[in-house]
Formats: structure tokens, C-alpha cells, sequence
């Protein structure tokens, strides 16, 4: 009997302790909305995969903390030479990648080279095109030598999509395979990838900046909305995000916690310049005096977005906001009567004008779209509403095949990222044709100077004169970053880019 | 038999090149292109170029196909998204699939025999009427709907199950906990059509001359209903079954997106809309193969539940 009440005694001091050691992990479960398609820094593009690789690789500077300001990360720092062509960036020592190997020069040069390296055709690459040479004096030494001055070149650095690779290691195992075994210096260490079921971190506890106090990281790719809010209110995930404002709205009546920060993601209207009655400036402006945006905007996005009035966000360098809003159109039905009529008069707008707007398929972008169609019903117009799935979507607008749209931007707080790509005649994404050698001589010139006075300069003559002179597109919205978390999690604060980082040099997510 | 079987199983060649030709058809007739989708909207012409030449996506069409059809029969289909073998990709998704399919079918199965059976047998009862009012409410409603309100009672309201993911294993707790959801919305959409079909197939059987032969011998009301009339009524019933598999395979790809569930049916899904070219060839032929061997195992069935029907 009493044997049996020994071995009864020690099952249970052990069962004890084990279920306590195992609750004493911390884990935290974050839903994601789509799978990243590569954790290979290389080849990542998108929030997702950037989302998941910031936390497993770290970069020479850091824009965690903030957007606007480098911060030393693995370069402890950094000199610019006066022509704005030689960057000189000193490594921090005795850090060490997850799998052992020490972190030196080599591997800087070997990230970048490999970005660069039009065999691996790196979504990357277009943002390291001014760079000319890498060189490596020490072992913690790099140099970087480029053809012209590029302002956003700190920040092309600090994009996760630079995060720094283990020559030897990815050499090793090829381009390819690294991308579902990534290694890195960062806070937590690539575990698992069940595809489109999990991605799984362990902490890193060598980690340089602090010892994450999470111990596991498990990314849960949810792709309807109404799962993810079902797994936060059942408890089934810790963290969430790009979920549907009515479900948010309910988040915070069941003790939810619910952040939200001005986000860097916009949505707006675009015409398209080469093609008639779109062409004339006047057909634009009756457009834009012909929609009530004050009153449509905030019924469209509910507490998701804030009326927008230029290209670049509020607070990044050149927003310009004031001038920009005095000088946006109102409302005005009898001045958008006036014009349409003017119009028909000169044979530029024909009677019973019939046109399609294209969408994405989101319900915002196709609800921009809508009320557009029927506000310009009532002026004789009619505008039929077509959302194309993305991929089909996407070449029609790179083609110029779209003589209205509704569409998106999302990028980093450099106005350069907001704009050269949009606005230069030989981009891709110039999707409305727009070709004005003004706006191109200051956006070009823009990205070669580096004092912040004159580049403001520079791009506030850039949108005054393509979206307050030409129309050529009405600015919606900026939208918010808003994310859910459980009342468990301490420290998470949502990114206006939407990206999740755990552990900073002033943020270390915990779960309690 | 053996020699039907082999036939059947020839047949596979004319209709897999058949599959393979629409569906490489309709990949290169819809618009949008794998390295768009690969390196995101705000690559450049040139990288989408690069990774066209990376791909071999510049090649003539009938090149392009032959290529996947050689890859496709030697196992060497790569999968662009996930950089890996499609064949290896599919069987890792397969599992989830296959249990998540069985587990529905078994409830579908349990639930709706019975229930077709009680339901002729006491035609016109508040039961039958009942029973027929719901079958046609679950033929009726989407998949993804009743997917959202179960998780919504059983996850949100209740808290007794998980709202979504792979816990494991069908065999597992975790697995199973897991699986009962979305097995259960998968299982409406078969368990109205069969249950509506086991009545209709009861009913007609049921007023058959031998059943009242049989009646009249005395024979008990039950081995009358199980014995004679059921076993008879199941040929139709194990067709619409075995059609209903394969319409199960269409239902995973919703189910599996409100679950999400990492099976085939999301794969193929995903694939589409990243325009994984070599990975949806890979996906929908595996699905043609699976379909026909399906069809294949339910006409075999035939000859086990009426050995009057022969093969030769």
C-alpha cells in the first residue's frame, strides 16, 4: 500500500512539474493574412513575409523604433561622405548568426551582392541599382560606394528585405532552399514552416539587443477575416490584424485590447492621361467637384482611414498637408454641371458618355468605385464598376488599359518611395500615363539630394503641380494600422507598415 | 474483373492528356503571369523579365508544355511559389485532405442513412417532413456560411472547440478536436443529397411485390427493411456517394479557406492566384487521378452489393 503511495506521489510531483514547465513556455500566436511567399530576405516582398523575416533577421540600421530616423543595428555606425556617394559603415563585433557563425563583412557584402544579382531577379534589387561597389577593408568594416547620391539608401538598408545572410551557411544550401530554412542574427530562430498552416520561431537567446522574453512565435496564416476575429474572441490566437471594422468595433466590447496608428498605406482615384475625355483637365476637375468625398470617405472607411489630400502621407517628409487641402476641390454639383456641359459643347465628352472603373475587390476600393458611378449617373454618365481579380487586374492597369481606377499604395516614410514610381513617364506603375517634365525633373532630382529642406521643396512642387494643378489623380485616404491583441500581451504596439516586431532596443513583447 | 480494372486504368492516358491540355489552356488564356505574382506589385519590368527567363516562362507554349508534362510524369514539376517538388507538396497537403474527407463522409454517412431510411419508412410523418426541410436547407446554403456560424457557436459562443487550423492527426485528440468543424460543414452538402436520395431510393423499393411477399411471410418489419429493401436501394446510394467525393473535393477549397485548413483544396486555391503555374497543373491533375480511381472503386462496389452486374 504505502509503495503505492509512493509511486502515486512521484507521478504526480512529476506530472506536476512537467504541465508547469510546460506552461511556463511562453508562446505567442499571431494571425497573419496571407503566407508569406519567401523568408529568403532576397526574395521577399510584401508586409507578410516581412513581417515574419524582421523578426528572424536583423539589418545594418534599424527603422523599428522609428520611420523617419536610422538607428545602428548590426552597423554600431556610419559616416556619408559629402557627395552623398560613400557610405562607411563600422559592424558591431562578437555577434553570431543562429547556426553558430560569426557575423563579419563577408556576409554584408555577400547580402548585397546577392540582391543584386540579376540571376536571383530579387524583388529588391531596383532600390540597390545606384550602388557600385562593396568593399570590405576589415572584417568589420564595409564600404559602399554608389554612382550617384540616393537619399532612401538608409532606408533600402534597413528594409527587412535587407536583412543580413550567413555566406557560408546560404552558399551552402543554395538560394532556394535558404528560403525555407532562413538563418539570421535576429531575436528569434527560424523552427518550422508547415505551409499554410504555421510558421514557427524560437527564441534566440543569444540574442545582441535583449533576450526576448517570448519563447515561441507561432505565424498562423488566416486568410478570411471572420476566422481570424472567431480565433481572437475564442482565444485561439493572441494576436490579429486586417480584420473587417465591424468585427474590430466588437473586439473592444469583449475587453479585447485595439490599437490603431496612422498607417502607410493610401487609396485613391486615378484618370488615365492618354486617353479622352479623361485627358482633359477639365473632364478631372468636374470628376472631382462632382463627388461629395467629405461625406463618402468616412462612410467607406468607417474609423479605418482618414480623408487623404496628397500622395504623401502626413508627417513624412514634404507632405505639405495645408496647402494641399486649401487647395483640393470641393464639392461643387453646379460647377461639375458646368464643366461636363462645356464638354459636350466642344465634342470632347460625348452625350451618354458610357466608361468602366476598375477596382481591386476589396469591398473599400470597390465601393470608391461605386459611388463614383453614381454620382456621375446624375450627370449624364455612365460608369459601370468591374473588379477583376488582381492578377488580371494588375497588367490592364501597367498597360494603360484603364481609363479610371481605384487603387492603393503602400511603401516606407521616404517621399521618394511615394512617389518616383508613380509619377515618372518610363515607370510601370505610372498607371494613369501622367508625363509632365516638371514633376520628373524634381521627383529624379529628389532622390539625389540629401538636405531635407530642399527635397521637401523639391516634392512639394512635384504634387501641387500633379494633383492640385493637373488632377491627375483625387487622393482618398490614408488608412490605419490597427492591431487586436488578447489582454495577455504586453508591449505590442501596431507599425504604421504594418510589420510586427517583437524585439527592439525599446520594446520586448511579453505574454503573461 | 482484373481485366475491366486494367482497362479502366488505360483510360487514364487520353483523359489525362485531355486535362493536362485544358488546364495548360486556360493557364496561359488567363491573364497575369508567376513572376508578377512572385515578386509582388511593385517590381520592375526588368526583374518580372529575369524571373520569366528564371522560369522558363519565355519559351513557346508548346514547349512550356511538353516541359511540365515530362516534369509532371518523371516527378520533377517544381513548384514556383514553394520552390519545391509539386508531387512532394501535394502528398504533404494530402493527409489533411483525405482525413478531413473521411471524417465528413463518416458523419455524413452515420447521420443521413438512418435518417432516409426512418423517413420512407414513416413517409409523410412530422419526421419525414422535418428531416426533408432540413436536408433542403443544407443543399441549399453555402459552404463557407455554415462553416462561419459553426465556428461562431461552437468556438466563440460555446468554447468547447477550436476555431481553426490543423491540431494534428485524425487519431490524435488535438486532430480531432480540430477536424470536427470543418468535417462537419464539409459533411452538410452530402449529407442533404444523401439522405434525400436514400428516402426516394427506399420509397421505391419499399413498394416493390417482394417486399410484400416478404411482408406477408412473416418476415420481422425490420430484417424487411434492412435485409431486403435497404440492401437493394444501395446502388443508387453508393453512386451518389461516390459522386459526392468528388464534389467534396470542390467543397475543401471552401472549407479549407474558412478553416484555414493547409490541404489540397487551399493548395490549389493559393496556386491559382499566385499563378503557380507548374503547381495547379500538378494539383488538378492529381485531382483527375484521384476522381477516376474514385469512380473506379465505386463501380467495383457495384458488383459486391448486386452480383448480377458483371464486368466482362
Amino acid at each position: 500500500m504505502r509503495k503505492i503511495a509512493i509511486i502515486l506521489a512521484t507521478l504526480l510531483l512529476t506530472t506536476t512539474i512537467l504541465v508547469n514547465g510546460a506552461a511556463a513556455e511562453k508562446i505567442l500566436r499571431i494571425g497573419i493574412a496571407k503566407e508569406p511567399a519567401s523568408l529568403n530576405p532576397v526574395f521577399i516582398h510584401g508586409v507578410y513575409g516581412e513581417s515574419v523575416a524582421g523578426n528572424i533577421f536583423d539589418t545594418l540600421v534599424s527603422f523599428k523604433e522609428s520611420a523617419k530616423e536610422a538607428a545602428p543595428l548590426l552597423a554600431e555606425s556610419w559616416t556619408i561622405s559629402k557627395d552623398g556617394k560613400v557610405y562607411t559603415f563600422k559592424l558591431r563585433k562578437g555577434i553570431k548568426f543562429h547556426n553558430g557563425d560569426n557575423f563579419t563583412a563577408s556576409d554584408v557584402k555577400f547580402t548585397l551582392e546577392a540582391i543584386m544579382d540579376e540571376k536571383n531577379a530579387s524583388p529588391s534589387a531596383q532600390f540597390f541599382k545606384p550602388v557600385q561597389t562593396i568593399e570590405t577593408p576589415d572584417d568589420f568594416t564595409v564600404v559602399i560606394t554608389l554612382t550617384d547620391p540616393y537619399a532612401p539608401f538608409l532606408l533600402a538598408l534597413g528594409s527587412h528585405t535587407a536583412g543580413i545572410m550567413p555566406k557560408a551557411a546560404t552558399m551552402a544550401m543554395g538560394m532556394d532552399k535558404f528560403d525555407r530554412a532562413p538563418i539570421g542574427t535576429g531575436p528569434f530562430k527560424f523552427a518550422e514552416w508547415s505551409p499554410d498552416d504555421k510558421i514557427v520561431l524560437t527564441k534566440n537567446n543569444d540574442y545582441f539587443v535583449a533576450t526576448p522574453n517570448i519563447d515561441k512565435v507561432i505565424f498562423r496564416p488566416i486568410p478570411k477575416p471572420e476566422t481570424m476575429a472567431a480565433e481572437l474572441l475564442s482565444g485561439g490566437l493572441d494576436v490579429g490584424s486586417e480584420l473587417l471594422p465591424q468585427d474590430v468595433s466588437r473586439m473592444q466590447e469583449e475587453g479585447l485590447s485595439v490599437k490603431s496608428v496612422p498607417g502607410l498605406t493610401s487609396r485613391y482615384l486615378g484618370f488615365n492621361a492618354k486617353r479622352k475625355p479623361f485627358s482633359d483637365l477639365r473632364f478631372r476637375q468636374a470628376v472631382y467637384h462632382a463627388i461629395p468625398f467629405d461625406q463618402a470617405i468616412p462612410g467607406i472607411f468607417r474609423n479605418d482611414g482618414d480623408r487623404a489630400y496628397s500622395w504623401i502621407p502626413v508627417g513624412v517628409l514634404g507632405d505639405d498637408v495645408d496647402y494641399m487641402k486649401k487647395h483640393t476641390l470641393p464639392y461643387n454639383p453646379a460647377q461639375a454641371k458646368a464643366l461636363f456641359a462645356e464638354l459636350r459643347n466642344e465634342g470632347i465628352l460625348p452625350e451618354n458618355f458610357e466608361f468602366t472603373i476598375y477596382s481591386p475587390q476589396d469591398p473599400q476600393r470597390k465601393k470608391i468605385a461605386t459611388v463614383v458611378s453614381t454620382q456621375l449617373r446624375q450627370y449624364g454618365i455612365t460608369v459601370k464598376v468591374e473588379t477583376p481579380e488582381w492578377a488580371t487586374l494588375f497588367p490592364m492597369l501597367k498597360a494603360g488599359q484603364c481609363d479610371m481606377y481605384a487603387m492603393g499604395w503602400g511603401s516606407v516614410p521616404d517621399p521618394d518611395r511615394w512617389t518616383y514610381k508613380i509619377f515618372i513617364p518610363e515607370s510601370n506603375m505610372n498607371f494613369s500615363q501622367y508625363s509632365d517634365p516638371m514633376v520628373t525633373e524634381a521627383l529624379k532630382k529628389g532622390r539625389t539630394i540629401s538636405d531635407p529642406v530642399l527635397r521637401a521643396k523639391l516634392y512639394q512642387t512635384a504634387m501641387r503641380k500633379a494633383l492640385v494643378e493637373d488632377y491627375i489623380h483625387i487622393p482618398i485616404a490614408f488608412l490605419k494600422t490597427t492591431i487586436v491583441t488578447s489582454t495577455k500581451v504586453q508591449g505590442l504596439d501596431p507599425s504604421p507598415q504594418r510589420y510586427i516586431h517583437l524585439v527592439t532596443a525599446k520594446r520586448n513583447v511579453d505574454i503573461k | 474483373m482484373l481485366n475491366y480494372t486494367i482497362r479502366r486504368l488505360l483510360l487514364l492516358i487520353p483523359l489525362l492528356l485531355f486535362v493536362s491540355l485544358f488546364v495548360f489552356a486556360i493557364l496561359k488564356l488567363s491573364p497575369g503571369d508567376p513572376a508578377t505574382a512572385l515578386l509582388g506589385d511593385q517590381a520592375t519590368e526588368e526583374a518580372i523579365a529575369l524571373a520569366r527567363a528564371k522560369y522558363a516562362l519565355d519559351q513557346p507554349f508548346y514547349l512550356q508544355y511538353l516541359q511540365m508534362m515530362v516534369n509532371f510524369f518523371s516527378g520533377e514539376l517544381q513548384s514556383i511559389f514553394y520552390k519545391g517538388n509539386v508531387l512532394s507538396i501535394v502528398l504533404q497537403r494530402l493527409p489533411a485532405t483525405l482525413e478531413l474527407g473521411f471524417l465528413s463522409l463518416l458523419i455524413a454517412v452515420i447521420i443521413s442513412i438512418p435518417v432516409g431510411i426512418i423517413s420512407a419508412v414513416r413517409r409523410n410523418s412530422f419526421f419525414d417532413y422535418a428531416s426533408m426541410s432540413v436536408a433542403m436547407f443544407g443543399v441549399s446554403i453555402p459552404v463557407f456560411f455554415t462553416g462561419i456560424l459553426l465556428i461562431y457557436l461552437f468556438a466563440v459562443i460555446l468554447k468547447v472547440l477550436p476555431a481553426s487550423g490543423y491540431g494534428g492527426h485524425l487519431w490524435t485528440i488535438e486532430g480531432l478536436r480540430h477536424m470536427i468543424l470543418p468535417a462537419l460543414s464539409l459533411s452538410f452538402v452530402l449529407m442533404a443529397s444523401t439522405t434525400r436520395l436514400t428516402r426516394s431510393a427506399m420509397l421505391e423499393v419499399i413498394n416493390q411485390d417482394y417486399i410484400r411477399t416478404a411482408r406477408a411471410k412473416g418476415v420481422s418489419r425490420f430484417v424487411v427493411i434492412m435485409h431486403h429493401a435497404f440492401k437493394n436501394a444501395l446502388i443508387p446510394i453508393t453512386t451518389n456517394i461516390g459522386n459526392q467525393i468528388a464534389r467534396m473535393f470542390a467543397g475543401a477549397v471552401l472549407t479549407e479557406t474558412v478553416f484555414a485548413w493547409p490541404g489540397v483544396g487551399r493548395l490549389a486555391v493559393n496556386a491559382i492566384f499566385r499563378r503557380d503555374e507548374p503547381l495547379v497543373f500538378g494539383c488538378v491533375l492529381l485531382m483527375a487521378v484521384v476522381y477516376v480511381i474514385i469512380n473506379l472503386l465505386v463501380d467495383l462496389v457495384y458488383g459486391f452489393l448486386n452480383p448480377q452486374i458483371s464486368y466482362d
